[in-house]
């Protein structure tokens, strides 16, 4: 079975430089970028309005920004609290909190002084539904550290009773570290639901564990082919399943991609996500992209995963049957206002098919427009400066 | 003997004990402490005029020693701008001897006598001949850097090798065109050494058959360009063998100023952060303007580049970055954000060290189109 996607909106130019990180949240589509800002794009547009009417942005830091992630929640109290977290490529890890009415950005300084001095790369939250378990924030460090923290909302009164006040006051309370086992640049992290944490490293390995413990579990080596090619074997993206059965590692394969799945109980490979690579049937390597793959994301249900890559195409899978139901080839001359449209960069290297750097699953009910209630979306960033939202065709 | 007779000799410390009283402590170190003769080291009147100038400072050292018997007290620079510690030779004081000790006195003495003497033979050494003259005395080639900078900066010259002492040659250029400058000329279809140059050299020859100055990283790749008839018959190629000395970056920046202001300037390095650092240090680096070349623009080779052709470089590695690259990437790329450059460089930099550290790969220029730099050359200036 196929699914179909359809553009809905999309903004050339969304920034300065190359776009390297997203997030999505119900209010908004969050990118940063090169340019060292940090713009999140309002989801709910009315027809006609253009995403960079509506879009807040932050400068961040002039190296450039390129990973980041947005906890969006509902507390006690009907608090509600947006937070984004980026880092820098000087290392820095920026945390905001947006007021969702006015739109203002209040940085937030949580970390300690010696938090301040490593150098983080990657960043994800987690948000926890039960109430006896703190929401976390986790970071990797270039040298290959996984530092966990307990992410608070309210003040704490007395230690004792355990009692918390009905206060606001965002904080972190250092949970502990993973180390690396030894020096190796930790590229990609995750978080699951049923209690696991992922991290993958440059030098092909993903290492789980358990985030009460924070001991490691599982480590995995050696993915895709072996031969001339197997020293290159970075992972560049690892995705737990919205109910926490599955990961999902992406990995280089020499300049090939590919997405391995696996089972989290055991720690079972379960299978690749691959295209015929030979004919319509046969399959000689397992690739998932003719290119790197740079994100992956599960939908809600964890039915489907979608892939982006280095080709310029973005792959929906059917998780269950490891098909593939979709592939949305992406051009540079598919953005809306021509203005905008950039098919070459400023050294004239051609972006017609522009590289896609991040992909993401949207939520039924999450994007404005029609058939966005009752379907599901994409959103995606390439490296052409565009930001594009898809949804799925039919049932409107 | 009679002669002798008439010297009034200093009091000695028996005199002290047993004739003259001296009340205070201060009183007497005062009585010993013996007349030194301050020697500084600045600015001549006339730059012209080194040589003389040399051979006075070293005419009133030698005197103060030998006739007068008087301590030097050395000092390079002026008030407020010394150069370096104040140096007392021989040595005297109270005090246990501290500070410069008295060899590189005598390193700084051998070195000015060195320079007098190629000032006044208008000829022109390298540290390392100086530097095995005595290997002894300066222990390494670094001392005696160190202290011709020391001199240069004394004396205020525009450009250290006005002494005549300098830096080996590591650059080498190849030029389509006979480059007169001066008496010499670097000739034309031959790989040469950057030769030597001062504040007054300008190149003259047939711009006419120069399209562009193009800069390399690698000697190997300059070996490959050279030897490409259709590239090297319109391009004057330099290379630094890594990182640049400060003679190759002065070369860039004479030729840029001798050069019609049509002629392109290029600078190609590795695809890893030491390859933009590389370019940096071509384009704008913190020393005089003598040694920067703002007209250089940086074209690669990219990492995008090498990505996209890897249909015709099947098999091509790329290699990991390690840890070491990725903290020196990252602090590399504060550095340049707060930097100003010309041109669209700032933007291409940092772009391309941001991608590196993104995709954290790396490539080796040689590598690029096959292994075949000269067609990737040839392309990327259609």
């Amino acid at each position: 079975m196929s699914k179909l996607f359809i553009s809905t909106t999309n903004c050339g130019k969304a920034h300065e430089a190359d776009i390297f990180g997203m997030s999505i949240s119900n209010p908004f589509t969050v990118t940063v970028s090169g340019d060292g800002t940090l713009k999140l794009w309002k989801n709910k547009l009315l027809d006609g309005q253009q995403p960079k009417e509506h879009v807040l942005s932050k400068f961040v830091h002039k190296t450039g920004v390129h990973h980041v992630d947005v906890f969006h929640s509902m507390e006690r109290g009907g608090i509600e609290v947006f937070l984004v977290a980026c880092v820098s490529f000087s290392g820095q890890l920026f945390i905001y909190s947006v007021d969702l009415g006015s739109g203002a950005f209040q940085e937030l300084d949580l970390l300690t002084k010696s938090e301040n001095q490593k150098s983080y790369w990657c960043v994800r939250f987690f948000k926890s539904d039960d109430l006896n378990v703190p929401h976390k924030l986790v970071a990797t460090d270039v040298k290959g550290n996984t530092i966990v923290w307990n992410l608070k909302i309210f003040r704490e009164e007395g230690e004792a009773d355990g009692q918390t006040s009905e206060e606001k006051d965002v904080h972190l309370v250092l949970k502990g570290e993973i180390p690396s086992p030894e020096p190796n640049f930790a590229t990609c992290v995750d978080v699951s639901s049923k209690g696991l944490i992922v991290t993958g490293f440059q030098d092909g390995s993903v290492s789980v564990s358990q985030l009460e413990t924070l001991r490691p579990i599982y480590v995995f080596e050696g993915f895709g082919i072996k031969g001339t090619e197997e020293s290159s074997n970075t992972v560049r993206d690892v995705k737990f399943s919205p109910l926490g059965e599955l990961l999902a590692v992406a990995n280089d394969s020499g300049s090939y991609g590919c997405v391995t799945l696996y089972e989290t109980e055991y720690g079972e490979r379960i299978g690749n996500l691959t295209v015929p690579t030979h004919s319509s049937q046969a399959n000689i390597a397992n690739f998932t992209h003719d290119g790197w793959v740079f994100g992956i994301s599960f939908n809600s249900t964890g039915e489907f995963l979608a892939t982006c890559g280095y080709d310029g195409k973005i792959r929906v899978w059917d998780v269950k049957q490891k098909e593939r139901v979709s592939t949305l080839n992406i051009s540079a001359g598919d953005i809306e206002i021509e203005d905008d449209i950039v098919s070459k960069d400023e050294l004239g290297d051609s972006l017609k098919i522009p590289p896609v750097m991040g992909v993401t699953f949207i939520n039924k009910g999450v994007r404005g427009g029609v058939g966005s209630d009752t379907n599901e979306g994409l959103s995606c960033i390439c490296l052409d400066r565009s930001v594009r939202w898809f949804r799925e065709a039919g049932g409107v | 003997m009679g002669i002798q007779a008439n010297v009034k000799l200093r009091e000695s410390l028996h005199d002290f004990k047993h004739g003259k009283q001296l009340r205070t402590r201060r009183l007497l170190m005062d009585a010993l402490t013996p007349c030194a003769r301050e020697i500084r080291l600045t600015k001549p009147d006339d730059s012209e005029q080194l040589a003389a100038e040399i051979s006075t400072l070293l005419s009133l050292m030698k005197n103060a020693v030998e006739q007068h018997g008087e301590p030097l007290h050395i000092v390079l620079g002026l008030y407020g701008k010394q150069v370096k510690q104040p140096m007392r030779f021989p040595f005297y004081g109270f005090e246990r001897v501290a500070g410069v000790s008295a060899d590189k006195t005598a390193i700084l003495i051998s070195l000015m006598k060195r320079v007098q003497r190629q000032l006044d033979l208008k000829e022109t050494c390298t540290v390392r001949d100086v530097f095995y003259i005595n290997v002894e005395l300066y222990k390494n080639q670094r001392m005696v850097t160190e202290w011709l900078n020391a001199l240069s900066e004394a004396f205020e010259l525009p450009h250290r090798d006005m002494l005549r002492v300098v830096a080996a040659q590591k650059g080498l250029c190849f030029t389509p065109i006979d480059l007169h400058h001066g008496d010499s000329m670097i000739l034309k279809h031959q790989k040469s050494l950057i030769p030597f140059m001062d504040i007054n050299t300008h190149f003259t020859g047939m711009w006419s058959g120069v399209d562009r100055v193009v800069v390399l990283e690698k000697d190997a790749v300059f070996n490959t360009l050279v030897d490409s008839l259709p590239v090297s018959a319109s391009a004057l190629i330099v290379t630094g063998k890594g990182y640049p000395d400060w003679r190759t970056r002065h070369f860039l920046n004479k030729l840029m100023l001798s050069c019609p202001p049509r002629v392109v300037f290029e600078v190609y390095t590795d695809s890893d952060p030491y390859g933009i650092d590389i370019a940096l240090k071509y384009v704008q680096n913190c020393e005089k303007f003598v040694y920067n070349c703002p007209k250089l623009c940086y074209k690669g080779v990219l990492i995008q580049e090498l990505l996209n052709d890897r249909l015709s470089t099947r098999g091509l590695q790329l290699l990991n970055l390690t840890i070491r690259d990725i903290n020196f990437g990252m602090r590399l790329l504060q550095r340049a954000a707060g930097l100003e450059l010309p041109g669209n460089n700032k933007r291409v930099l940092t772009q391309e060290l941001q991608r590196q550290l993104f995709y954290s790969k790396k490539a080796e220029m040689n590598s690029v189109s096959n292994s075949d730099f000269a067609s990737y050359f040839s392309k990327k200036i259609k």
